[in-house]
């Protein structure tokens, strides 16, 4: 009984070693794009930007002479949709779906850019964080730096950060055009996590993502104990003078239900298991990450050496 | 006055033997090291960082107390145990106290996520009351601990007539 115990908990471990290291070589995040973009959820351009990663990464190569006569535009067959729709529910494995991309690719079919840096500038990509679906930027858009912060608004640490520290960073950084600062939601300590991100998106819809957004995190009294559940969180938008119908459907419709999950799974696809989490990134692409509620010196020196 | 001179009878009488000197240091640093840890008072990525801010200056300062009472009660305790055969049941209230201290306030860091990960919705739940209370689960704890100390210099006053001299 013992043995077979012990073979169990060394298969569990064996299988999570081989998923992990499976799923590392392609994000979630892009199996969850296609998944979208083979509902017509997202754009083309959008999807493009999962295969621009994935060629940028070197897990879809591009042979040289197709290369030299790379396209700006981006076609995808649209055939190409119902092949992603059964990738994204696991009829079709990785391995499969790469090839038929490649084929696609060395045909001249489908042209994906791989300069990267054009694609770290893009207003979906930095780096190779998606934050198409992000909150807006807080800063100059073009600043050298982008601080990317991974979220949790039950989060304790996350909320003391952002009420005592950030204020130097702002100050030093963001209002000196030196670096940007973006948001995007990391909800894992409960329901109300993900209604208070959902709810944040209701505001932006409004017009009013930054009120919204600090205004939650004064309002912050811990986990699961009511001060983020959709009526709270609808009296909220009523303080903010939002119009809080138009709020309250959008937060009973889960109407950013998928932006949430989708800035969740860029979360997962780069390591993010707590909060609060922070990656510095330059203009050229490399990024370091801060675990934790770390004080302003550690972002100071960090971006020193970045810059 | 007489309260003053119990402790030092007692701290002399356990603290004169180095070995609990060394034991009480172990327990203390045992817990003091990871609990500045899981409360983000210490960091060692991207660099070597010690930090305490203003607003987390209480729990910090509840995090020494609970760490130098969880190394004066064990290590007095297992004195009791060793030369003085007591029973454990002192013991078993310091370790009660020092977890109770230790949990909380295990928020979005490691132990609350493992917490979830581990027992899903009741970890959840264990992680919002240790998160939700943790002011309370401190102070409980110091009390706890404490009332158990007080009760081992107590016995040990009562239990030893020894002559330093």
């Amino acid at each position: 009984m013992q043995k077979l115990f012990l073979i169990l908990i060394i298969s569990v471990i064996f299988i999570s070693i081989i998923t992990y290291a499976d799923a590392q070589q392609i994000p979630d995040w892009i199996k969850n794009n296609a998944k979208w973009w083979s509902l017509s959820q997202i754009s083309d351009h959008d999807f493009a930007r999962g295969l621009e990663f994935l060629v940028n990464e070197e897990i879809i190569k591009i042979p040289k002479d197709v290369e030299s006569e790379r396209q700006s535009e981006q076609q995808i067959p649209s055939w190409l949709r119902k092949n992603a729709g059964w990738w994204s529910q696991g009829l079709l494995s990785d391995e499969e779906f790469l090839k038929s991309i490649q084929y696609l690719i060395n045909v001249g079919i489908i042209s994906i850019s791989s300069d990267t840096k054009e694609a770290i500038q893009s207003d979906f990509m930095i780096a190779s964080f998606d934050i198409s679906k992000a909150g807006p930027i807080e800063g100059d858009k073009n600043a050298p730096i982008t601080i990317i912060m991974f979220s949790d608004f039950q989060c304790e640490r996350c909320v003391k950060w952002f009420l005592n520290e950030k204020k130097e960073i702002t100050e030093k950084y963001i209002k000196t055009g030196k670096a940007n600062f973006v948001v995007l939601d990391y909800p894992m300590l409960g329901d109300d996590s993900v209604s208070a991100a959902e709810a944040n998106y209701c505001a932006h819809d409004q017009g009013k993502y930054f009120e919204y957004h600090n205004y939650l995190y004064t309002k912050h009294r811990g986990i699961q104990n009511g001060w983020a559940n959709q009526e709270s969180l609808v009296k909220y938008s009523e303080d903010l003078e939002m119009d809080s119908e138009q709020f309250d459907s959008c937060l009973l419709w889960d109407r950013h239900s998928l932006r949430v999950a989708h800035n969740k799974m860029v979360g997962s696809s780069h390591g993010v298991v707590s909060t609060p989490i922070f990656f510095i990134v330059n203009s050229e692409g490399d990024f370091e990450r801060i675990t934790g509620s770390q004080p302003p010196a550690v972002f100071d020196r960090v971006i020193k050496e970045f810059g | 006055m007489q309260i003053i001179s119990k402790q030092i009878l007692a701290f002399r009488l356990v603290f004169s033997n180095v070995w609990y000197v060394g034991l009480f240091s172990t327990f203390f640093i045992g817990l003091f090291l990871p609990l500045i840890i899981v409360t983000e008072f210490l960091f060692f990525e991207p660099y070597l960082v010690f930090y305490v801010p203003d607003y987390e200056m209480d729990s910090f300062i509840s995090i020494i107390i609970i760490s130098a009472l969880t190394g004066l009660v064990l290590s007095m305790s297992i004195y009791r145990i060793r030369f003085l055969h007591s029973s454990t049941k002192k013991l078993r209230t310091g370790l009660l106290g020092s977890i109770i201290g230790a949990g909380a306030g295990a928020c979005c860091g490691g132990i609350g996520i493992a917490l979830i990960s581990i027992f899903g919705a009741v970890g959840g739940v264990a992680t919002s009351v240790l998160t939700n209370f943790e002011i309370p689960l401190r102070v409980t704890s110091i009390g706890i601990l404490g009332f158990t100390y007080y009760m081992i210099v107590r016995d040990l006053n009562r239990e030893c007539k020894v002559n330093f001299d």
